[in-house]
């Protein structure tokens, strides 16, 4: 295996890891909750190593959560197609942000992720088109806080693993 | 020589720009096509539906990984332990296993099954030929679809529609199937619709669900409605989509909106499908 392709091995093998964290079943008050890893993860490569990640990742990863989680199919890969878009076009901005900062960035893009999962697309609620209710919101505020919280240990988790054993 | 994507050229100095591009917005926005015509699959066709069951196929031996972190973490706390403390807990156990020797150590866990199993047996009261028994495999944690995806045997005859039943009620029903599992729709689910009977007024409605740990709806019914307070209701069998007569869940809440033409009657659904590791699944005659 030369480099190159054990460096993309080991990078898919963290979102591998964070994906199948993602789908272990929590009891329901801490499932609508749990920060997502599968995304923080996504995002800090985009940020590390930008190009070594990109597209094929985001929607690869994407589809999958959908077809796990049984959210409509796509969306999750428009999601993350446009976080990793935006992580890549501002990623010196955003590296060279002190860690608060940053956590303060991923608590408003959570928010944002959160919300537009609640858009009504099958049109089940006929009077709105969003399911967003005062608990969802909740929900999605301490999803958004949880994440932001949970990235300056997920950086450094990975930074430490990229030093240690990807070999640019 | 270093890849060409690595740098640029700068057109001014002709001097390499050590920067990495990002993406290209082009292949952004045909990726994005890409995700729109699934999404557009999906609400028309119920793309998802037809291939995750399959997925979930292919995924099957990486679902017993998905429990290696917890198990992991359990026996992770022996590394803290002294080795006094070890010893003494090893002597302990040398004790106790001498207790053990005659009795199977697995026996409480597979009475306490078969108890389960038992009681789901027991609660069984139509068609007894109906009936087949699922594992629950896993719960995804999407707050206003959630799916329940269960383990079925091969040569199962489950179908489209069948419904899902505990000792204690109506979970939901079978929305797809493949060869080793299927998709439950749950009550909880958005989507979901149950016709229901109340058991004092005996009033048909019919319940949506409205999300995981929230409380479902009664739609439209009138504001002369007698519906009471902790009042049980049950499938109606109308439509035959589900068995006449199995607990759904009670009235917790029932609200007269002054700018609303209906009340506003909210059922509490009998327990979290979490709590459950089988289902019965009963086929519709």
């Amino acid at each position: 295996m030369n480099r190159e392709s054990k460096n993309q091995f080991l990078i898919y093998l963290t979102l591998c890891l964070s994906l199948l964290l993602d789908v272990y079943v929590f009891p329901v008050s801490f499932m609508a909750i749990k920060p997502s890893l599968v995304l923080l993860a996504l995002i800090y490569w985009n940020m590390a190593l930008p190009d070594r990640v990109g597209i094929a990742a985001a929607l690869l990863f994407g589809t999958l959560i959908d077809l796990l989680e049984g959210s409509l199919l796509g969306l999750h890969g428009t999601l993350f197609l446009l976080i990793t878009y935006m992580c890549q076009r501002f990623f010196y901005q955003f590296r060279v942000s002190g860690l608060w900062q940053q956590s303060i960035i991923i608590f408003f893009l959570c928010i944002l992720y959160k919300q537009i999962l609640a858009l009504d697309l099958l049109n089940v609620n006929e009077s709105q088109t969003n399911l967003s209710d005062v608990l969802y919101f909740t929900h999605s505020l301490l999803f958004a806080l949880f994440s932001a919280l949970l990235w300056s240990p997920v950086l450094l988790i990975l930074r430490y693993y990229r030093r240690r054993w990807i070999k640019i | 020589m270093m890849p060409k994507r690595e740098y640029k050229v700068s057109y001014i100095s002709s001097e390499a720009i050590f920067a990495v591009p990002a993406m290209k917005p082009s292949k952004v926005i045909l990726a994005m096509l890409l995700c729109f015509t699934l999404m557009l699959s999906d609400i028309y066709f119920g793309a998802s539906s037809k291939i995750r069951t399959y997925a979930h196929d292919v995924f099957m031996p990486l679902s017993a990984l998905v429990n290696l972190p917890l198990n992991l973490i359990s026996k992770s706390g022996d590394v803290f332990k002294t080795r006094y403390t070890l010893r003494k807990e090893l002597d302990e156990f040398r004790i106790e296993n001498k207790k053990l020797r005659v009795t199977n150590q697995f026996l409480e866990k597979v009475s306490k099954e078969n108890e389960e199993l038992n009681r789901l047996w027991s609660s069984a009261r139509l068609n007894l030929n109906n009936y087949s028994l699922v594992k629950k495999r896993t719960i995804s944690s999407n707050e206003f679809q959630p799916l329940l995806i269960v383990d079925i045997s091969s040569d199962s005859s489950i179908d489209l529609n069948d419904s899902l039943i505990t000792d204690k009620g109506l979970i939901g029903r079978v929305i797809a199937s493949s060869k080793y599992s299927a998709e439950v729709m749950l009550l909880h689910d958005v989507r979901s619709f149950v016709p229901v009977i109340s058991e004092k007024s005996k009033l048909h409605a019919n319940i949506k669900g409205g999300g995981l740990g929230r409380s479902g709806k009664l739609q439209y019914v009138k504001k002369t409605a007698a519906y009471e307070l902790g009042e049980k209701v049950y499938s109606s069998g109308i439509a035959d989509t589900f068995p006449e007569g199995v607990y759904v869940g009670e009235i917790v809440s029932i609200k007269d909106l002054s700018d609303s033409e209906f009340l506003e009657v909210e059922i509490s659904f009998l327990q979290s499908p979490l709590n459950q590791d089988f289902y019965f699944v009963y086929e519709n005659e």
